[in-house]
């Protein structure tokens, strides 16, 4: 059980961090969401003692992380996977970690094998390419066989096999009742491997939810028609209550009706169709609405947000039913956002 | 990117092996003390190769300067009369190379601490020792020790190198002269506790090139700028300065050369005032450390 409890971090003049309180339960996988710079890594850090907030508490079972006497057999965490001496190879890097809470050195072994790592255990970590970085990163998170996982961006970085690696671990840890809690900037990484989520904007707290309610609250659903008398179909439509989004040259997106209703209505007033489709809402287009007032570096995205990095969400403009599994594939390339997360 | 290589034959592996997590539960008795921070922080010097090189330069400049400092003395002794014949200091010509020398144990001292930040592996540290001052306490521990014994290999070494020098054909000393053994053992001393100085200038600072930085400000550029004072203020701050210590610690300041070290604090005064610095610098640190966000 990991507690935030009103916890406020301000660098200078700037409030990383602004009273926010969240806990993450045992046994679950709590994923933990904001754009860069929204103030999850300075949150894991004060989570694990390296920085102070300037008020409020982060407790882990209840104790401060610095009073905790074996910290590492109750918390692993992956922050910074470059965080490696360059010249130390990967086995006395987790060695010296090791020692500091008394393991053993075949307890080293064990992690480095169980991270795909046995083989390059006596290179320097400095040879290392990000994905083996990483790796070596979540095998020190798990040098302490730790009830609780915190880990920073894990998949960054990382190819495809390695993300699925990462997200069938983290399942496989969470199903032996260990508390996992898992920041990413990818909305749609998360929903794959989440069953809790804690949104952050500019270090507030946005949402705290089970993820099935996340979904359910932040997916609306649009039906997109297309006809060559939508005038006419548009103005049934509303005195019908629905409401029309968006309508140009032959094409329209509504909602606020079922897609039945719409089927009946042009057949009952003669208007020929050409497509009636119904689109959901990606979650990362959820959690683009959700924080996109708090996003920090906003960049090129700001008042372009929908034609810019972010075109994923506009998949749906070539008829497809539903855009959700099309956009978590594609999330990875198409993000405008950086991985760095500092 | 041979490693790179290995690790991608092998990756197939790994993905197989993701149900091992927990095969095994660490040792039960997982909580940290003194002792097993203190094995931690020797396991991380001895596995970088720059410790060994700051030791194999601690080593051969110590001894190498010394022994062409005595070579050069010995073949021009018969120049040497009178006053300058009787304060002819055979053990400290023979240590002249822990004045470089003390450049490589500075290095390595600001090092230990400084590249953990530069690198960050801190957060790893930290992660697994909370309590930071004892962390701090276990590098002053282990590096001491090493320090202490590479030091002190080091002057013996290059005393016995210089004095073999030196016999041809000038005087010199043998660990039975008066003051020999205590000018011998007190310039490892002096090393060692230099290094625990740039240790604690490490803390502090936290940047690999500050700490050199202000280490060889302190040994090196503070003595020329003291030149540039009146006579009376150089008699008066000149003795606290680490150099100056260092001078008066590897020389035989008995009989004829006690005069030239009038000004100065006598050996051990010296070397307290040297431990004071070294403390000092160290406890800011800690204090600091514990304060700062890491």
């Amino acid at each position: 059980m990991i507690e935030v409890q009103r916890v406020i971090k301000r660098y200078g003049s700037t409030v990383a961090v602004d009273d926010l309180s969240f806990q993450v339960k045992p046994g679950t996988v709590t994923g933990f969401l904001g754009p860069n710079g929204s103030g999850k890594s300075t949150t894991m850090r004060i989570i694990m003692g390296l920085d102070y907030p300037d008020s409020g508490v982060a407790l882990i079972n209840g104790h401060r992380y610095h009073d905790l006497p074996n910290p590492l057999s109750v918390v692993g965490a992956l922050l910074e996977a470059r965080a490696i001496h360059p010249g130390r190879t990967a086995y006395n890097h987790l060695l010296a970690l090791a020692y500091a809470n008394r393991f053993s050195s075949s307890r080293v072994r064990e992690v480095l094998d169980i991270v795909g790592l046995g083989d390059v255990a006596n290179k320097r970590a400095g040879k290392f390419s990000l994905g083996m970085s990483q790796r070596l990163g979540i095998a020190a998170a798990l040098l302490g066989d730790p009830e609780i996982l915190l880990l920073d961006e894990p998949v960054n970085g990382l190819d495809p096999e390695g993300i699925l690696w990462v997200r069938n671990l983290l399942k496989g840890l969470a199903k032996d009742g260990r508390t996992i809690f898992v920041s990413s900037h990818l909305m749609s990484e998360m929903a794959l491997t989440a069953d809790h989520v804690v949104v952050i904007g500019k270090g507030h707290l946005i949402a705290d939810a089970p993820m099935v309610q996340f979904i359910a609250d932040n997916s609306s659903k649009r039906i997109v028609v297309r006809t060559p008398r939508t005038d006419q179909l548009a103005q049934s439509l509303r005195e019908a209550g629905a409401e029309i989004y968006e309508i140009s040259d032959g094409k329209m997106t509504v909602g606020g009706i079922s897609i039945e209703e719409v089927g009946e209505m042009a057949y009952s007033i003669g208007i020929p169709l050409h497509e009636l489709s119904q689109v959901t809402d990606s979650l990362e287009k959820a959690f683009m609405d959700l924080t996109s007032e708090s996003v920090t570096y906003s960049g090129k995205l700001a008042g372009s947000r929908d034609s810019t990095a972010f075109s994923f969400n506009d998949i749906h403009s070539d008829g497809n039913s539903t855009v959700s599994q099309a956009s978590s594939q594609g999330v990875g390339q198409a993000s405008g956002i950086d991985g760095g997360s500092r | 990117m041979e490693a790179v290589d290995e690790y991608n034959e092998t990756r197939k592996v790994s993905i197989a092996s993701l149900e091992q997590v927990a095969v095994s539960r660490p040792d039960s008795a997982s909580h940290y003390d003194i002792i097993s921070i203190v094995r931690s922080e020797w396991t991380k010097l001895r596995t970088l190769r720059s410790t060994l090189w700051s030791l194999v330069a601690l080593a051969v400049l110590g001894i190498g300067i010394g022994a062409l400092v005595s070579a050069a003395k010995a073949s021009r002794f018969h120049h040497h009369i009178g006053l300058a014949a009787a304060s002819f200091d055979p053990t400290r010509i023979s240590l002249s190379g822990v004045l470089l020398a003390q450049l490589a144990i500075g290095v390595l001292g600001a090092l230990f601490i400084t590249a953990e930040y530069t690198t960050g592996t801190i957060f790893s540290t930290f992660s697994a020792v909370p309590r930071r001052h004892l962390v701090i306490i276990a590098k002053v521990i282990v590096f001491g020790l090493v320090a202490l014994v590479a030091s002190e290999i080091t002057c013996f070494i290059s005393f016995f190198v210089g004095q073999g020098i030196l016999s041809g054909s000038a005087p010199y000393a043998t660990l039975a002269t008066p003051g020999a053994l205590r000018a011998v053992v007190a310039a490892g001393l002096y090393l060692t506790v230099l290094g625990l100085l740039a240790l604690g200038i490490g803390v502090i600072v936290r940047h690999t090139a500050a700490a050199i930085t202000t280490f060889v400000t302190i040994l090196l550029i503070l003595p020329l700028i003291l030149q540039a004072l009146p006579t009376s203020y150089i008699d008066a701050i000149g003795k606290y300065l680490p150099a100056n210590i260092g001078i008066v610690l590897l020389s035989n300041t008995g009989g004829a050369n006690a005069v030239a070290f009038q000004h100065m604090f006598s050996p051990w005064v010296g070397f307290g005032v040297l431990c004071i610095y070294a403390v000092v610098a160290l406890g800011v640190g800690t204090v600091l450390t514990i304060r700062r966000d890491a």
